[in-house]
């Protein structure tokens, strides 16, 4: 019999608390107990777990799929290089910028979106991410002049006590990248847990009865497209504050594919599956390359090197069958034999007449 | 003047012709059956009325509004509500969730209120207290929790009325409310519907092949047949009306 936490309860606001101070607690002694190497590996993670967490709004949540998002981080990216290196913009205003670029490409984006649902979608986005880096190749030899656009070098501001050098900024941008990462997951949990939220899902699981219901579908897929975009568009940016050159076969379509990967892995349409499928994905990739080199049980063109993409795939395709929602489904379903959170009830009946307590073991709340 | 009142309207898909000049008009606060046989055009009728099929000719309004100038998703706000025949719920959400949803139009909180929380908890609070005693009202409080999927038919079908309900309608439409149930709900059904009607001084537009029931509780009874209107009027004229038993020959159950 699990053990019952009722929503919103003090024992569940100090269970929120321990949590949050925990993540918290992880990332303060990381940061202080870490090689720049590692820092700058975590910042990469976020930036993927960033651009799952906007993929998870449009295609987790809104059902519309896109395998363009590359080009929102690619543009997102590119605009911030170019700004602050061309024109000496403020970082944090090529930031704004960057966003407001891929918003507005991602409405337009949505404008076909209305009409197309599915693989068409999917080939339409697919298409997208196949030309930007023709796009980006002619804006490198037209506008540079030269084979790469450099990335923006984030000084650390003063107030943070951190000077300018190689250990302090990457400190600070693994910081930057937590923070993004939290205000991206905040964001998207805000709108989930909305009334939009529900329109959203509403659309998702049936355009019909949405729209009897008064929803917008035009507004709120466009909209939704544009948003995705956008908090797409901030991965893109911290991706060119670390990176220290952008050339365009930095965001091609197989950039698209790891976020969806990662977003399937985590599991799509739960809040913490993007950011827990991305630090998984990342590491898992990083962990099996590194150790690669020395493999060679596979025989000839996949031993060495290319084995651990190999075993990367495998492992993947193997863990969409065992935990087909993702790994937050598959934790979520194992902790609900040890605790289970009980939703807050509903309005007691206005005649007090019995009052039966509902609980339904298949349901949990999230914690 | 008519609540609703529908005017010479005509759909055709391709070849075939689903509404051929159907009128008929719906008073307030009435219960008004639609029935004929597989086919005849009535869930055509019901797409019209909610703006999902483009009507080819003819005119449709309500209260003083050209309905075939609203776009579907403002059909809500006028008060229209409508249940499916074949179920358009919303599988993956629980059942509150699906009832909240249903109250889509008396909300406001867009994009930017929503992404930044500002000041949208009352309004959350109380679409969720209603929708908690809309299913109540309709016996489906211990499911509250339950994502709809997977439930037994009779049940998602009582919540796509708690769901329309919570839209505060002023005017129902039910597309075969009864089909799937037995007989003792086909009952409990019927006095759900004039309950409602009471509570939420609804007009209802009721298409039923359950003719006890729709005879039982219709103020009045329009009667089609190849998207034309064959009979009108009270439910025992229109029962014993020679052309509605001609359509229904050997159907009438
Ligand atoms: N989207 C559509 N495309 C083409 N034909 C359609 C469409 N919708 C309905 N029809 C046709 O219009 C006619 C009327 O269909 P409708 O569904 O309105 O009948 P109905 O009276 O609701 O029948 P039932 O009692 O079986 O539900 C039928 O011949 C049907 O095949
Ligand atoms: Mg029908």
């Amino acid at each position: 019999m699990p053990f019952h936490i009722r929503e919103s309860s003090p024992l569940h606001w100090v269970l929120r608390i321990i949590s949050v101070s925990a993540l918290a607690a992880l990332a303060v002694y990381i940061a202080s107990d870490s090689a720049p190497s590692t820092l700058g590996k975590i910042t990469e993670a976020c930036t993927l777990a960033i651009a799952a967490v906007s993929l998870n709004l449009l295609l987790g949540f809104n059902g519309q799929i896109s395998l363009g998002h590359s080009t929102f981080v690619g543009l997102a990216a590119f605009t911030a290089g170019y700004s602050v290196n061309a024109w000496h913009w403020n970082p944090w205003v090529s930031l704004g910028v960057a966003c407001l670029v891929c918003f507005v490409l991602g409405l337009i984006l949505g404008l076909p979106a209305l009409r197309l649902k599915g693989p068409y979608l999917a080939l339409v986005t697919l298409a997208v991410a196949f030309v930007w880096p023709t796009v980006a190749r002619k804006f490198l030899d037209q506008t540079v002049k030269a084979s790469t656009l450099k990335g923006m070098r984030l000084r650390p501001p003063t107030w943070t006590g951190l000077s300018n050098n190689r250990t302090d900024r990457a400190l600070f941008l693994f910081w930057l990248a937590i923070v993004l990462l939290v205000v991206t997951y905040v964001i998207v949990r805000n709108i989930r847990k909305s009334r939009i939220g529900r329109s959203l899902v509403a659309v998702r699981d049936n355009e019909t009865a949405a729209a009897v219901m008064g929803v917008n579908l035009a507004i709120t897929k466009t909209v939704t497209f544009g948003i995705s975009a956008a908090l797409a568009g901030v991965a893109g940016w911290l991706a060119a504050a670390q990176l220290a050159t952008l050339d365009e076969n930095s965001f091609t379509i197989l950039s698209s594919i790891k976020y969806l990967l990662a977003l399937f892995l985590g599991g799509a349409a739960t809040l913490a599956g993007p950011v827990v499928g991305a630090f998984s994905y990342f590491f898992a990739d990083d962990l099996l390359k590194t150790n690669a080199t020395k493999w060679d049980f596979l025989p000839g063109p996949l031993s060495k090197g290319p084995v651990a993409s190999f075993l990367l795939g495998v492992l993947v395709i193997v863990f969409v069958f065992i935990a087909p929602y993702g790994l937050v489904g598959f934790i979520k379903l194992q902790a609900r034999r040890v605790a289970v959170v009980i939703p807050r009830p509903l309005r007691a009946a206005p005649l007090a007449t019995e009052s039966t307590e509902h609980i339904s073991p298949a349901v949990a709340g999230e914690i | 003047m008519a609540m609703l009142d529908v005017r010479d309207v005509s759909v055709r898909f391709g070849g075939i012709v689903a509404l051929d000049g159907l009128s008929f008009t719906i008073d307030e606060g009435q219960i008004c059956g639609l029935i004929g046989p597989n086919g005849a055009g009535k869930t055509t009728m019901f797409n019209v009325i909610s703006r999902i099929y483009q009507a080819t000719s003819g005119r449709v309004s309500f209260r003083d509004t050209d309905l075939l100038q609203v776009p579907a998703h403002g059909i809500a706000k006028l008060g229209i509500a409508r249940t499916f025949q074949n179920l358009a719920l919303f599988p993956t959400m629980t059942l509150l969730e699906n009832v909240m949803v249903g109250a889509h139009s008396t909300g406001s909180a867009g994009f930017i209120r929503s992404t930044l929380r500002i000041g949208t908890a009352r309004a959350e609070r109380a679409v969720r207290d209603d929708a908690g005693d809309l299913l109540r009202s309709l016996h489906l409080d211990h499911l509250a929790f339950h994502p709809a999927a997977g439930l037994p038919f009779g049940t998602l079908k009582r919540l796509e009325i708690a769901r329309a309900l919570a839209a505060r309608p002023t005017f129902l439409l039910m597309d075969e409310p009864a089909s799937g149930l037995t007989h003792s709900e086909v009952d409990e059904l019927s006095e759900t519907i004039m309950r409602i009607r009471d509570e939420f001084k609804l007009a209802v537009l009721l298409v039923e092949h359950h003719m006890a029931m729709v005879m039982g509780i219709s103020d009045r009874v329009v009667a089609m047949e190849f998207g034309r209107k064959i009979a009108e009027g009270a439910p025992a004229a229109v029962q014993s009306d020679e052309r509605v038993i001609a359509a229904y020959l050997g159907t009438t159950t």
